[in-house]
């Protein structure tokens, strides 16, 4: 093999337009990770609402306030809530429209495990918790706590202070105040029991009124992130009821993002696996399907190179071109991340995502060519293309769902999902799906270990480095030794 | 100059082979005529020839390298044109050119002059600037044309170039393919103009249904000329009398109620007599003038004949 026009065709293909067209559009679609930083608004703050509670002698009484991330009320939360002990005790009810909701479980004073399911729309949030005895009338926490932080709604980038309190026998707080302090170290001095300042060395934030209330303290800007803000929760007489130290940087934090590996995990896991097989069907296509089927190629094969030269610079120069947009489009997700939410992705989870990338783009770059010389027109080249495309990238899963089915299995069962995991191996489309569950440990949010399910490193290297070989070495033995 | 040796290409074990044992030589300074009916295997001879296609069998030397195991360097000393020239339709000519030409070697900045002269050269100088695919077919295989002087190969194999032009067209390749045999190149030229053959080839190569039934140099095709006439005599009912009689005047072949006398010298009219006499019917004589088309038809004949 002359290796000047290998070459020659190699550069000639890798600088063609119709691959820069491709590498173009991966890089431009590299940029759709934006969207994935967005914050999340949930329905529901942190892992669920706000729980106090009070007893009298014959009863538990619940108030519950169901807010979103911004610490904004949401009506119509349904609160199920039981007390399990000696005897459970249930009941359940939905929040109004300031957010709140009242139960009362009829159980004695004792010691309970509290369990509490909460829906709203398609959210949904369950926990549970000790409860042990309590002085009668004096409000307790199951969940959260009386001084919070929320999410300011119209400035991303502090957060507000949240009072949820009520006074005895669950009344509203009246002649209550939340006052803070700035201190310049943690703790602050003078620490005296478990109330630093007394009310008069701290400033007046606000009046509580309700049970549930939202502050802005005027923290000043250019401060340490860790300098420590102290809030006090003082009853009508003075006393401190409650309190809490938060950091500034705290009072400064954006909105919940989650961390970069999760976003750029879901990220390539459907943008970037969706269109990459898709670019190397049309890179395959573009490179040498069209020109082997419209007979341009023998124009090309009638110059000095050899049938392997042309086959595998062909080969070589899309899989390059297309790795390369791969690379650069997993530094741009990365650069992107580091922008805004402020951390990369860790070394070994980009290699394997562009490793897992490299062997879609192989293999379905090796399947085209292979194509073409099995077809006899571009239409049933491009229309079986992109069928195989269709059913491998959008209907697996449904496949693999029926298949499962049929033999037996039930939905959602250890069988389907080790059927699911096990029908990566086959499908090149998933082959990123296989990496994530073995760096993640989980599948569609269910926790597992991936080697009960036969997903272990070797066998995804095996798996990947077959995907990458076979179709290329079954395509150049027609190319070489078949018109 | 360069040789098929014993080729052979089965496309599909059903069908047979499309082409068997073909050997033929074509030596430099000699234009060889490639002609044979429709489906005769002339293309796939050539294409095998060029490295396109693959033999099943046999092989094919360029100027002493094997096409199919040193093709790179066989390449270098073919120039092909084709029948219906295949070249990237919404290329521009001149950068097709130009990208062509880096396959062997050229530089850039060669290339973009030489892809204009040789433009030039074949007559689509002010076509340069316009795609493949606006081109007429003569214009394709002008273009065509050029590409294959692009390394000014020592060797070229032309597959019906003269099909669809125009007589300037015609006139054009036949200059060039006597100015290319004068500068001591080899050309293969297969094509169904047979009198353009007849003038122009030092041999003629026939193929029939996928095997060489006959080379012919200038001097055989002149001496068949010299031979005499043909006659294609029409009989009501051919007897056993007439073609006896027939086979003492020169070479019979006989066709339904026909009966083609070729190699004959002498007068049509006596023999039209002499038939009358012994009882025939003749229903016509009529002359064929013999020459490359005649000679390539009986040679057709003589090979389904043996048959």
């Amino acid at each position: 093999m002359m290796i000047r026009p290998f070459l020659y065709d190699f550069k000639r293909t890798i600088t063609s337009t119709s691959v820069l067209i491709l590498i173009g559009i991966i890089l431009l679609i590299s940029l759709a990770i934006i969207p994935f930083t967005t914050p999340i608004v949930s329905s529901f703050r942190g892992s669920g609402s706000d729980i106090l509670y009070y007893r009298d002698p014959g009863a538990y009484h619940f108030i519950v306030f169901s807010s979103d991330q911004y610490g904004q009320p949401l009506q119509g939360t349904k609160i199920s809530m039981s007390l399990s002990g000696v005897k459970t005790y249930a009941n359940a009810t939905t929040t109004n429209s300031e957010g709140y909701a009242f139960i009362t479980l009829s159980a004695p004073n004792g010691t309970y495990t509290l369990a509490v399911n909460e829906t709203n729309g398609a959210n949904m949030a369950s926990f549970g918790w000790y409860m042990f005895a309590s002085p009668i009338g004096e409000p307790q926490f199951s969940i959260g706590s009386p001084i919070s932080t929320v999410q300011d709604r119209a400035n991303a980038s502090k957060r507000d202070v949240q009072t949820f309190y009520a006074a005895l026998y669950g009344a509203k707080p009246s002649g209550y105040s939340i006052r803070y302090k700035v201190a310049a170290t943690s703790p602050p001095p003078p620490y005296k029991d478990s109330t630093p300042y007394t009310k008069d060395q701290m400033d007046f934030l606000g009046n509580l009124t309700n049970y549930r209330q939202v502050f802005d303290p005027a923290i000043a800007d250019g401060l340490p992130g860790t300098t420590s803000v102290w809030f006090e929760l003082f009853a009508p007489n003075g006393t401190a009821v409650s309190g809490t130290e938060i950091p500034v940087f705290e009072l400064r934090q954006q909105q919940f993002r989650p961390e970069a590996t999760n976003i750029a995990s879901s990220f390539f896991s459907t943008i970037l696996s969706f269109f990459m097989p898709l670019a190397a069907i049309l890179g395959a296509y573009s490179s040498y399907g069209k020109d082997r089927l419209t007979g341009v190629l023998e124009s090309i094969l009638a110059r000095p190179i050899s049938r392997r030269g042309l086959a595998i610079s062909r080969f070589l120069s899309t899989l390059t071109a297309l790795a390369v947009a791969a690379i650069v489009s997993v530094g741009l997700v990365d650069l992107v991340l580091n922008e805004v939410v402020g951390s990369v992705l860790p070394q070994d989870y980009a290699l394997a995502i562009i490793s897992g990338l490299v062997v879609e783009i192989a293999a379905f770059t090796g399947l085209v060519f292979l194509l073409s010389h099995l077809v006899k027109s571009t239409g049933v080249l491009l229309g079986i293309s992109i069928v195989l495309f269709v059913v491998l990238d959008f209907f697996w899963g449904l496949i693999i769902f029926l298949l499962t089915l049929l033999l037996g299995g039930t939905s959602g069962s250890a069988v389907a999902l080790e059927a699911t995991l096990v029908s990566y191996y086959a499908n090149p489309a998933q082959f990123l799906q296989l990496i994530n569950v073995y760096v993640f440990q989980s599948s569609s949010g269910t926790t597992l270990q991936s080697s009960n399910y036969g997903v272990t490193l070797p066998a995804i290297v095996l798996d990947g480095f077959l995907w990458a070989i076979l179709p290329f070495l079954a395509f150049m033995y027609l190319a070489v030794k078949r018109d | 100059m360069f040789e098929i040796k014993a080729a052979t290409k089965v496309f599909s074990a059903k069908q047979g082979p499309a082409i068997s044992s073909v050997s033929f030589d074509v030596r430099n300074g000699e234009i060889v005529g490639f002609v044979g009916l429709n489906g005769a295997g002339k293309t796939t001879t050539i294409r095998i020839a060029v490295g396109v296609s693959l033999p099943t069998s046999g092989t094919v030397v360029i100027d002493g390298r094997d096409i199919t195991r040193e093709k790179p360097e066989a390449s270098k000393s073919i120039g092909w044109v084709p029948e219906i020239p295949n070249f990237e339709p919404n290329a521009k000519a001149w950068k097709l050119m130009r990208y062509l030409a880096g396959f062997y070697g050229i530089d850039r900045k060669e290339a973009t002059k030489e892809s204009k002269d040789l433009l030039a050269s074949v007559g689509l100088s002010g076509f340069e600037n316009r795609k493949f695919r606006t081109y007429s077919q003569g214009m394709k295989k002008r273009f065509s044309l050029a590409v294959s002087m692009l390394s000014n190969p020592q060797n070229f194999l032309f597959d019906e170039v003269l099909n669809g032009l125009d007589p300037e067209g015609i006139q054009f390749f036949r200059q060039l393919m006597m100015g290319q045999k004068k500068v001591n190149k080899a050309i293969l030229l297969s094509s169904h103009i047979l009198t353009e053959v007849e003038n122009l080839a030092d041999r003629v190569v026939f193929i029939h249904k996928g095997k060489v039934v006959k080379t012919a140099t200038r001097d055989e095709l002149a001496s068949y000329a010299a031979k005499g006439t043909t006659l294609r005599i029409q009989f009501q009912n051919i007897t056993d009398d007439a073609v006896s009689y027939l086979k003492t005047l020169g070479t019979v072949l006989i066709e339904g109620n026909a009966i083609v006398l070729s190699d004959f010298q002498g007068d049509s009219s006596q023999v039209n007599t002499e038939l009358v006499k012994r009882g025939l019917q003749v229903r016509e004589i009529k002359h064929e003038r013999t020459g490359l088309e005649e000679y390539f038809f009986e040679i057709i004949r003589r090979t389904d004949t043996a048959k």
